[in-house]
């Protein structure tokens, strides 16, 4: 037996012509999305990449027991795309996390051995290093921070 | 990102005449804690003094799983409630307030709607953070639409008049992005009411840095609207928008 799904919602008030309305094969992204995607693989690697995909797809709403856990935050996702372009290319890459407040967090070891976190927040970011300093920025001051963190 | 806004400024006019839009919305993407099934129920029991009556689209037979899955499905309205005058659709991730088709009541009117609908979602906390604010209007014409326009294609130094012809485009007007899409051989309406001719549509949006909904969502309806109604008029030969009565403040 066939079944086919139903029709989409009508999402537009006009249908283009037959002829005009060819959509680009699957093989062909759009440069903004492909720019994202490629830093992601270049600053946080595979596994981040494939991490924070997983974050946007399956946690935009709420999660965990009792849905308690936050949806995935679009602030702090802008944040963070602000911090990685930043960020230098290593390859110590950072682990990427959801917090129970939807907030993106990266975490490394630096040059010296020592923890570092970074907690991506609606207002930029909070971090830590282990055995130095914490504090906050605001999405201003993202890039400063990415480039002091990389030290 | 660079500016990108290469359309000349022109006085607006305050009304045209016969009103060639035929689909205005104004939508907010969202993020929130409620489950689809509880959402939709809370949203309706806020607007219900208004808008009265709920039709159910068709995507909503889809099983919440499936839709979650499918990256195109997630913008998409699953149920739509009317009033008498405006239209307002309903997904897990978006929500938007649209004139009824063909009966734009004007910006005045819109204005106030949206900035009731914005006090009403803060008032019933049912959006954890919005994503993106964006600004859509779309224009129909019977005729084709680019020999009015000062937009020219051409083939070397030919002019370029195919029949078919669509183009789309982004600009850029920090901190909005605005793309444009026009095209000659496109229809509007469904069945009996399908008409063929050519539509020129606006989307203006800001991305979920550039805007706090509930203390500037308003205030950047607004400017999208402006850059909107910019685009629209700046790419009008003259000749064309005097053919459209136009009327000025």
């Amino acid at each position: 037996m066939t079944k086919t799904l139903p029709p989409r919602a009508r999402q537009s008030a006009y249908t283009p012509n037959d002829d005009l309305s060819g959509s680009l094969p699957s093989s062909i992204r759009m440069a903004d999305e492909f720019h994202r995607e490629e830093l992601l693989m270049e600053k946080l690697g595979t596994r981040g990449w494939g991490r924070l995909l997983y974050f946007q797809r399956c946690y935009s709403q709420g999660w965990g027991e009792n849905g308690k856990g936050q949806p995935l935050s679009p602030r702090s996702v802008e944040a963070l795309f602000r911090f990685l372009e930043a960020l230098p290319t290593s390859e110590n890459k950072p682990s990427v996390f959801l917090t129970d407040e939807g907030n993106v967090e990266l975490g490394w070891e630096n040059s010296a051995d020592a923890a570092v976190q970074v907690e991506f927040t609606p207002d930029g970011a909070e971090y830590f290093i282990e055995r130095g300093t914490e504090g906050t920025v605001s999405h201003s001051g993202l890039a400063g921070l990415a480039i002091q963190l990389a030290r | 990102m660079n500016d990108f806004f290469p359309i000349p400024g022109v006085t607006l006019p305050t009304r045209i005449s016969p009103c060639p839009i035929v689909d205005a919305a104004l939508e907010i993407r969202f993020v929130t804690s409620q489950s689809w099934s509880v959402l939709a129920g809370l949203f309706f029991a806020l607007v219900r003094e208004r808008y009265t009556s709920q039709v159910d689209l068709p995507l909503q037979q889809l099983p919440e799983e499936v839709r979650r899955q499918d990256s195109s499905l997630t913008y998409l309205p699953l149920v739509q409630f009317y009033s008498d005058s405006f239209l307002i659709q309903l997904g897990p991730r978006v929500v938007s307030l649209n004139a009824l088709p063909r009966r734009y009541p004007g910006w005045t009117a819109v204005a106030s709607e949206i900035s009731w609908l914005l006090k009403t979602i803060e008032h019933g906390g049912l959006i954890k953070e919005a994503e993106r604010l964006g600004t859509r209007y779309i224009d129909f014409f019977a005729d084709d639409i680019f020999p009015h326009l000062i937009l020219r294609s051409q083939i070397a130094d030919t002019p370029f008049q195919p029949r078919e012809l669509m183009l789309t485009t982004v600009l850029r007007r920090t901190p909005f992005t605005a793309r444009l899409l026009i095209a000659n051989n496109a229809v509007v309406g469904q069945q009996a009411d399908a008409k063929t001719g050519s539509i020129l549509e606006v989307d203006v949006w800001v991305g979920a840095l550039d805007f706090d909904l509930f203390k500037n969502g308003r205030d950047r309806f607004a400017e999208a609207h402006a850059i909107v109604k910019q685009t629209f008029f700046g790419l009008l030969t003259p000749e064309f928008l005097a053919s459209l009565h136009p009327e000025y403040p």
